[in-house]
């Protein structure tokens, strides 16, 4: 077993990536891939700090489950919205929507 | 340990720099395949083949759909300006620069013993010590359920406003979108 | 109390018909008239309190303790108070009646001679301040304000003089006027100021008991300097250009200013004086000598003049000459005496002369002639004035006039005795020399047509008439020369010499004769050699001797240019001064505007421009792009993360 911190460097590099690919993808897909990636990265972290870390306990894999369980719900609950905004709005592309626009 | 990592991380890089969305998702589901996999050098079996079933089998054929539903295969996704990717690239790398300086100066204890949490420990944990997330989770599945139909429910005729509370758009006050009933 | 209202009451009228004049119209004429009448009757009561032994006077202390300098033997203290008032002795009241009687009368005329004219009113108005300065003028118990009462009647003549100052004659006579006698009164303040400044005051009786019997040497100075004062309102000469030209006023002013009234203030100057002339030999004889100049010099000029004015304005000069003389000689009596008569047939004159150019509209004898037909009143009013002036008897003129060459002739001045019957000769034949051309004989221009004047004139001509004929009584042997005696007690009462009643008639008569014989019947007696050397003679006095020509090379001529230079000068400084300042204010306004533009507006700007910059840049953060929004917060972790110390 590799040592706590590869797998926290591991995951930082993962999580780096995704907040990257959160700020910079055009498309609102490729967004939520990317947020999949933050999720996924989160998980490593959590289930080796379960195994590897000072305090182990189960609770780290359940956490991760339960994350897992939000990961999906999330994914539907955010294609549903971008299914709805390219009915109206005719793109999926994040900065052509913005509507919140001060 | 370290191939796995090293696939991750390429899959990873693969998934936010990709033109062709579906090539994106493809990799994606490399990262998830890859992330079971250290699931695995981590001696989290049931969650490993949880990360299987679920991610790659359920949602990455849920992302796969959408991607086809809003024709992003075909179309190019342009990537967004060179200066904010330069810039967002900056904040990132500072990031991490951040978190990994910061762990890396704690020391920690060596590994403990090679106990793993086994299924039944895991199970007896879930519903003893964990029942309310558990439940509570249970009731959210169904909520995110509830809500993505209702979201995704074409338009009916005369409605003003979307769903989603977005204005409608004039081409779709009309009978709905062609491309409904996604869900 | 009585002598204040004397002057108040036409100062009065002056006051209401300068402010209310216009709205009172004919009204303002009868109300200076009543106020002249009104002051006549209380000189008529305060003459008759001053025979009966009266001595009314009333004085006020003015500018409290003035320190002025006691003189050696002055009356008062060095240091008292300035006292001034009024008094009434005979002199002042024999000059009332003559102010106030004959103003009267005139007064009356002009309300017949101005009727029409646009400033009707005003006129009175101004003969009504007249008639209060003159009248103070000889109230007055101290020099100065006599000098105050000189100066207005000063500006009252120039104000009459030019009255229709739209025509540039008039308006140039009244500036001659007030300027040559304002040389004369400058000579008087000096001697007024020298004077107090020698005796520390300015009253009469100080002035008089401070110069004592003997001659000090300091009073001949200030004496004559006073003489200049009475030369320029007397029109002496040198200083008498000014009266002919003032003829340019309205006849009425000519008669009561410039006949009766003022230019006999000098010679009331004179007469109050007298005490210190009388101290001063040397200025007394100067006076005689320039008296007596005048006179010979004015009658030949009148004896040419074809203006009926100028020839009476000419006699007025010689006759005040005649007064001046007088008193010279020593003769105070004589000259005040001739004064009163010449009031009364020289104001007839005048508004005889009047009288004829408001009928006929013309002045020149060559356009007059045969007017005795139609204006019989004015013709023998006029007659009476010419025969009481060229002194036959029993008239006015010839009492007064015939007792001068005697009291020249007393007090030893041969030479002046003969200047004067000289000139007795040629004033009656000036005077008849207008008579007859203007009355006799036939019209020489058939243009003028000539009517009577209204009764308002007329009256006023008949009752001078009858004073011309009856002013010399009081002065004659008939009455055992009242007059002199009650104006100068202390003087030797005059003799009636017959031979020289006798010289001076014939001399009246010759020149009458000639006149006649002249104008009337048109024969020249003179033989044609010295015709020739008459004519250059006429010639140069029908030009007044080139008098005037004469100061205006001298005089005016270099003022002009001096003033003309000064004033280039003056634009020069001024002008370069004024666009100074201008060129200051505009470099200045420039600088500002400099200023205003870059520092000011700068600021503003900067101000402006930072604003929008802050806002443009804050706005960046509304973009409404949700991954803006998430890099933010990236950003803020990291940054918070920094700070909470974990650093690589």
């Amino acid at each position: 077993m590799a040592p706590l911190s590869a797998y926290l460097v591991l995951s930082t590099t993962l999580f780096c990536l995704g907040v990257y690919g959160v700020l910079t993808r055009r498309n609102a897909v490729a967004i939520l891939l990317a947020i999949e990636l933050i999720l996924n990265a989160a998980n490593i972290n959590l289930v080796a700090f379960g195994r590897l870390g000072p305090a182990p306990a189960a609770g780290a894999q359940i956490f991760a489950l339960f994350i897992i369980a939000l990961a999906a719900c999330e994914a539907v609950v955010g294609l549903a919205i971008i299914l709805a905004i390219y009915r109206t709005a005719k793109t999926v592309l994040a900065d052509q929507v913005h509507l919140l626009k001060g | 340990m370290v191939v796995l990592s090293a696939g991750v991380v390429l899959a990873g890089v693969a998934t936010v720099s990709l033109r062709n969305l579906f090539h994106a998702a493809l990799s994606l589901g490399l990262v998830l395949v890859g992330t079971a996999g250290l699931f695995l050098t981590l001696e989290a079996e049931f969650l490993a083949w949880t990360q299987l079933l679920i991610y790659v089998g359920a949602v990455l054929t849920l992302i796969v759909f959408a991607i086809m539903l809003t024709s992003g295969m075909g179309q190019g996704t342009l990537a967004s300006a060179s200066a904010h990717r330069a810039r967002s690239a900056a904040v990132v790398a500072l990031f991490w620069l951040v978190t990994v300086g910061g762990f890396s100066q704690i020391s920690w204890p060596a590994a403990s013993t090679t106990s793993p949490y086994t299924v039944p420990v895991l199970g007896q944990e879930l519903l003893t010590t964990y029942l309310l997330p558990f439940e509570v989770i249970s009731v959210v599945l169904l909520a995110a359920m509830v809500g993505a139909i209702v979201i995704g429910l074409a338009h009916v005729k005369g409605r003003a406003t979307d769903p989603a509370g977005l204005p409608a758009a004039p081409g779709a006050a009309q009978a709905g979108a062609p491309r409904s009933g996604a869900d | 109390m009585v002598l204040l209202w004397i002057p108040l009451l036409p100062l009065a009228a002056f006051a209401i018909n300068i402010l209310l004049g216009r709205r009172l119209g004919w009204l303002s004429a009868w109300l200076s008239t009543a106020a002249l009448a009104v002051s006549a009757g209380l000189s008529l009561q305060v003459g008759w309190a001053v025979l009966h032994g009266a001595a009314p006077a009333l004085s006020w202390s003015w500018l409290g303790e003035l320190g002025l300098p006691a003189a050696p033997g002055a009356a008062q203290a060095g240091g008292a108070a300035l006292r001034l008032g009024l008094q009434a002795d005979a002199l002042t009241c024999l000059m009332l009646l003559v102010v106030t009687v004959v103003g009267t009368l005139i007064h009356l005329y002009s309300v017949g001679y101005m009727a029409g004219d646009p400033r009707y009113s005003r006129f009175f108005a101004y003969l009504s301040l007249f008639s209060a300065s003159m009248l103070l003028l000889v109230l007055a118990d101290n020099l100065l304000l006599l000098y105050v009462g000189w100066e207005l009647v000063g500006l009252c003549s120039y104000l009459l003089i030019s009255f229709w100052f739209e025509r540039p004659a008039a308006a140039a006579a009244g500036r001659k006027a007030f300027i040559t006698t304002r040389i004369g009164d400058t000579g008087l303040l000096i001697g007024l100021v020298m004077l107090c400044a020698a005796t520390g005051t300015v009253r009469f009786d100080g002035l008089l008991a401070a110069s004592g019997a003997a001659s000090p040497a300091w009073l001949t100075v200030p004496m004559l300097l006073a003489f200049c004062g009475t030369a320029g309102k007397s029109a002496q000469v040198p200083l008498h250009v000014w009266l002919p030209d003032a003829m340019e006023g309205p006849t009425p002013v000519s008669a009561l200013i410039h006949a009766a009234t003022m230019v006999a203030a000098g010679v009331y100057l004179v007469a109050r004086l007298f005490g210190l002339f009388a101290a001063a030999p040397a200025a007394l004889h100067v006076v005689m000598v320039i008296g007596t100049v005048t006179a010979v010099f004015a009658a030949t000029i009148a004896c040419v003049m074809t203006d009926i004015k100028r020839i009476l304005a000419y006699s007025t000069i010689s006759q005040l000459g005649f007064m001046m003389a007088a008193l010279g000689a020593g003769g105070y009596a004589a000259g005040m005496f001739h004064l009163t008569t010449h009031a009364c047939f020289k104001a007839l004159l005048f508004l005889g002369a009047g009288s004829v150019i408001h009928a006929a509209h013309v002045q020149e004898l060559g356009q007059l002639g045969g007017l005795f037909a139609k204006m019989r009143i004015t013709a023998l009013t006029m007659l009476v004035a010419g025969l009481a002036m060229s002194g036959i008897f029993p008239l006015a003129g010839f009492w007064s006039k015939e007792e001068i060459p005697a009291v020249a002739w007393h007090h030893g001045h041969p030479a002046v005795f003969w200047c004067l019957v000289v000139t007795s000769g040629l004033t009656a034949f000036y005077i008849f020399r207008l008579w007859f051309v203007t009355f006799a004989g036939k019209p020489r221009d058939p243009r003028v047509h000539a009517h009577e004047s209204p009764a308002v004139m007329t009256v006023p001509l008949v009752l001078l008439a009858a004073a011309s004929v009856a002013a010399g009584w009081p002065g004659s042997p008939w009455l055992d020369h009242w007059l002199q005696r009650v104006l100068a007690p202390h003087e030797a009462a005059p003799v009636f010499v017959p031979w020289l009643a006798w010289l001076s008639t014939a001399a009246a008569l010759v020149g009458i004769g000639y006149a006649w014989l002249r104008y009337q019947r048109g024969i020249a007696l003179v033989p044609l050699p010295v015709r020739a050397w008459g004519l250059w003679f006429v010639e140069m006095a029908s030009r007044k001797f080139y008098i005037d020509e004469l100061y205006d090379w001298m005089i005016i001529q270099p003022f002009v240019r001096l003033t003309a230079a000064l004033s280039h000068m003056d634009q020069w400084a001024i002008d370069g001064f004024v666009n100074l300042v201008g060129l200051a204010g505009i470099g200045l306004s420039e600088l500002k505007d400099l200023f205003d533009r870059h520092v000011v507006d700068f600021g503003v700007n900067a101000l402006a421009r930072a604003i929008r910059g802050v806002g443009s840049l804050a706005r960046r953060l509304q973009t409404g792009y949700v991954q803006q929004y998430l890099w933010v917060t990236a950003a803020a972790v990291v940054a918070l993360a920094w700070c909470g110390g974990c650093r690589p």
